[in-house]
């Protein structure tokens, strides 16, 4: 018996609308506006071939900021994976003199996820803060990388190893599809799966979560693990397309990675964000040096260009959020 | 006293799908204390958030002293002596008290700009002589408890000149001696002529303090009436809009004696000694004592989420080792935590992601979470608790104080425990949803779960409890049936 009979008014369970379509989609409908005015001002930018080149050429880096998603989706943070990738397309190309190819991406997938796991017990169970920690991998993976290349590049031995970074299917060049599937995958992963919601869950509010049955270390390692496993699948990506790594290689994509999550929507404070969104982020960020490159501006004023496009549509999304 | 301070002229806000606030027109006077009261999501926190520039009004306004105020930021009301005290503290944890009251006036020498201590202690010794207050001023604030912070921030609001201070739902987190120094200061401030507004959930408190009081429901103000020409029984009639039932539903006769839950001698340096004690199926087990006397950190024991030195716990006559919350809540053991907020709450996320979050494996269908399966059940909570929400996919943050502090016993609703610990679970919730809790929680007892409710505030666990546990540092000192006096139980916690 309810001895209470309250009118709620205008209850209703179903999802909100308003509002929130700009906040969703906010990046999307931005990353469109800026293309279709780029379109208008440079013709040669609307060709399949520009779009699908600006595409492979965000592959990589795409690849990468899926795992650099999730880590700070789950309130972590990890600049270690530019390293990463240089230690894993280096491996990946030198272990061809002695495997075949295939077991060598198996191995350095392994890799991937093994310093991704480090990087997740030093945060996680020694507790030392997230970006210190991966301040420390990072140096170390980049002394691991010479050490293996001895300072020369490596070249790759295997010629159908070449097929994924530059192989086509159905004029559809593989890097592609990799990063799309992996795209779709794990967005699956993130909305769909205990795995997303917990990490979702973690990264909102770590001891919550802990008091509502969520094992967060685990998870939280597992947010580094993915982060790991996705530089090494970038770094195959990186090795095949060029098949010769030089020990310098991958230097400055992590922060391409993160520039890209955080326009992409993702919170740098964690428990909000979109592996979609970064793939925007992505995307926006190639669309604008591809411009650039077609106009022929200086590449040293696009770095400059870079900077502030990232802190205005961060500044912009951040700024309309705290307003009401 | 007589002059208007505040003046409202229909002031309206609205927030997606409700309107928060409805056309509200309101006279403060001059150094009265006014109460404003009304159920969880009436608008409240929003009209006081409006007051002190934290929200904009969407039309009306409202001066103060005859001037019409705009307030663009909390930190413009508060240059124009409006200050809020909040349930949270505001203040630095890590700053001392005087760094604290002093922040934004730090008065400087003229070189160098070192700050003056020698004027700042001056000035604070004649603003507490002037009160009566003793507060260790080179103590950080973390270390003060949560009634010497409130006191802190008294003192920061007129050292800061204001004329107006506010406060919502003080007394939530204090203990009764707390509670009657807090209402000693008020009652100093209001002989210095500043004017109070009030908010509270716990009626008695009105009768003590407030001059006149103001009653909201959904948005709308019902009336203004003076303490003097009102009874009890009408504010709650003008809050919810009809009587509340005299008595509890009675407990469940049908009592199973059979032992749950067994928590033998169990210790944490000092902080809870040699406790020991059995919990039935069916049964509500009150545990009642003062702030401080370690009834939370006994909770946190049992369910995992502070380690202990010695001791055992057993779940249905089997050793039960639990580590962590996991292993607890495996044995079917929850709890709701005392601190909504910070344990309670994911508050940037959506309302039904906080609720699924403690049984995933409820809502999903294979390894996949299913939406359809999340919103039904949700949904389900929801309606029992009468959670009021404008959308499942609403943010928990929107929600008001009382209803966050639903979703929370919402969630652990959909868990199914076997034994579920309530550590202060009617905190900031209105008298009419607290009734309802206690129904839910009768019923749930009734179908053999086992309840331990936690509390500091007697009438409420008499209320409640079949059996009561009285807890004072860190000790269980005596045990109660259900029937015996409140005197006695009080008499014993205070150990008179
Ligand atoms: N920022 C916001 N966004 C959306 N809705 C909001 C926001 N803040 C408050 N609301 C809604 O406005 C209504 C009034 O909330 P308010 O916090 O003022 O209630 P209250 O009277 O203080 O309740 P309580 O006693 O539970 O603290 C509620 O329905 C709440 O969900
Ligand atoms: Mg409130």
């Amino acid at each position: 018996m309810r001895f209470k009979i309250k009118n709620n008014g205008q209850k209703n369970f179903l999802p909100k609308l308003k509002g929130s379509l700009i906040k969703k989609y906010g990046i999307l409908i931005g990353f469109l506006f800026i293309s279709i005015v780029i379109s208008i001002i440079t013709p040669n930018f609307l060709t399949l071939k520009n779009i699908l080149n600006i595409m492979k050429q965000s592959s990589i880096i795409g690849t990468m900021a899926i795992g650099t998603t999730f880590v700070i989706i789950g309130g972590g943070f990890d600049i270690s994976v530019g390293s990463l990738l240089a230690l894993t397309s280096a491996m990946v190309l030198g272990l061809q003199s002695y495997i075949p190819w295939y077991l060598a991406v198996v191995v350095v997938l392994l890799v991937g996820a093994f310093i991704g796991f480090i990087n997740g017990v030093l945060t996680a169970k020694v507790k030392i803060v997230a970006i210190i920690v991966t301040l420390g991998t990072m140096t170390i993976l980049r002394g691991l990388t010479y050490l293996y290349t001895g300072g020369y590049p490596v070249i790759g031995t295997s010629e159908s190893f070449q097929f994924i970074g530059s192989g086509v299917i159905g004029g559809i060049p593989f890097p592609i599809i990799i990063w799309i599937v992996m795209v779709i995958f794990w967005q699956f992963m993130l909305s769909k799966t205990k795995l997303g919601r917990y990490t979702l869950a973690l990264g909102g509010n770590k001891e919550a979560s802990r008091l509502s049955g969520v094992p967060v270390d685990f998870y939280l390692i597992m947010t580094f693990v993915i982060g790991g496993l996705m530089a090494a699948l970038s770094g195959i990506i990186y090795a095949s397309r060029i098949n010769s790594v030089s020990p310098l290689a991958g230097q400055g994509y992590e922060l391409d990675a993160i520039a890209a999550t955080v326009i992409g929507g993702t919170s740098v404070a964690g428990g909000e964000g979109t592996v979609v969104g970064t793939l925007v982020g992505v995307l926006l960020l190639s669309v604008i040096s591809n411009v650039f490159n077609l106009l022929g501006v200086q590449v040293y004023i696009q770095y400059v260009i870079k900077g502030v496009t990232i802190l205005a549509v961060v500044g912009f999304d951040s700024y309309s959020r705290f307003r009401r | 006293m007589q002059e208007t301070f505040i003046k409202v002229n229909n002031l309206c806000k609205s927030f997606p799908g409700v309107k928060a606030l409805n056309n509200i027109n309101l006279e403060i006077k001059k150094g009265e204390v006014h109460v404003l009261l009304g159920e969880n999501g009436a608008g409240k926190s929003t009209f006081v958030k409006i007051l002190s520039g934290v929200y904009k009004s969407d039309s009306g306004s409202f001066s103060l002293d005859n001037s019409e105020c705009n307030f663009n930021s909390p930190g413009e009301a508060f240059k124009n002596g409006i200050s809020v005290i909040y349930q949270e503290t505001s203040l630095i944890p890590k700053l001392t008290v005087i760094q604290n009251i002093f922040l934004g006036i730090e008065y400087t020498k003229k070189i160098f700009s070192i700050i003056d201590n020698k004027r700042l202690l001056k000035e604070y010794k004649e603003i507490c002589n002037n009160l009566g207050f003793n507060l260790p001023t080179n103590k950080t604030v973390k270390t003060l408890g949560i009634a010497e912070q409130k006191m802190v921030e008294i003192l920061k609001s007129l050292v800061h000149k204001a004329k107006f201070i506010i406060m919502d739902e003080p007394t939530d987190s204090l203990s009764k001696t707390e509670i009657e120094h807090l209402f000693e200061i008020i009652y100093k401030l209001k002989k210095e002529n500043i004017t109070i507004l009030y908010i509270t959930h716990n009626l008695e408190e009105v009768f003590k303090i407030a001059d006149r009081i103001t009653v909201f429901r959904d948005g709308k103000k019902v009336n203004t009436v003076s303490v003097k020409d009102i009874r009890m029984e009408d504010i709650v009639n003008m809050m919810i809009g009809m009587d509340l039932p005299k008595t509890l539903a009675n407990p469940s006769s049908k009592q199973n004696k059979k032992e749950i839950l067994k928590v033998d001698n169990v210790n944490k340096d000092g902080i809870i000694k040699n406790v020991s004690f059995s919990a039935y199926c069916g049964e509500i087990l009150g545990i009642v004592g003062l702030i401080g006397a370690g009834k939370t950190e006994l909770a946190r024991i049992i369910f995992g989420s502070d380690k202990f030195e010695s001791g055992k716990i057993f779940i249905n006559n089997k050793f039960c080792n639990i580590k962590s919350p996991i292993d607890a809540i495996n044995a079917g053991l929850c709890m709701v935590p005392e601190d909504r907020k910070r344990d309670g709450l994911i508050l940037k996320h959506e309302v039904y992601k906080n609720i699924t979050i403690s049984n995933l494996k409820k809502i999903s269908t294979n390894i996949v979470l299913s939406k359809k399966k999340e919103i039904d059940v949700s949904k389900n909570v929801v309606e029992q608790l009468n959670i009021k929400i404008s959308s499942l996919d609403q943010i928990t943050r929107e929600l008001s104080g009382g209803n966050q502090q639903k979703l929370v016993i919402a969630k652990w609703l959909i868990a199914e425990p076997k034994i579920l610990i309530l550590d202060e679970p009617t905190r900031g919730i209105d008298i009419g949803s607290k009734y309802e809790v206690y129904k839910i929680i009768r019923e749930l007892a009734g179908n053999g779960v086992c309840i331990i409710f936690i509390s500091s505030e007697v009438p409420e666990i008499m209320n409640i409890a079949d059996r009561i546990l009285v807890m004072k540092k860190g000790e269980i000192i005596d045990e109660f049936k259900r029937g015996v006096s409140q005197i006695k139980v009080m008499n014993t916690m205070l150990g008179v």
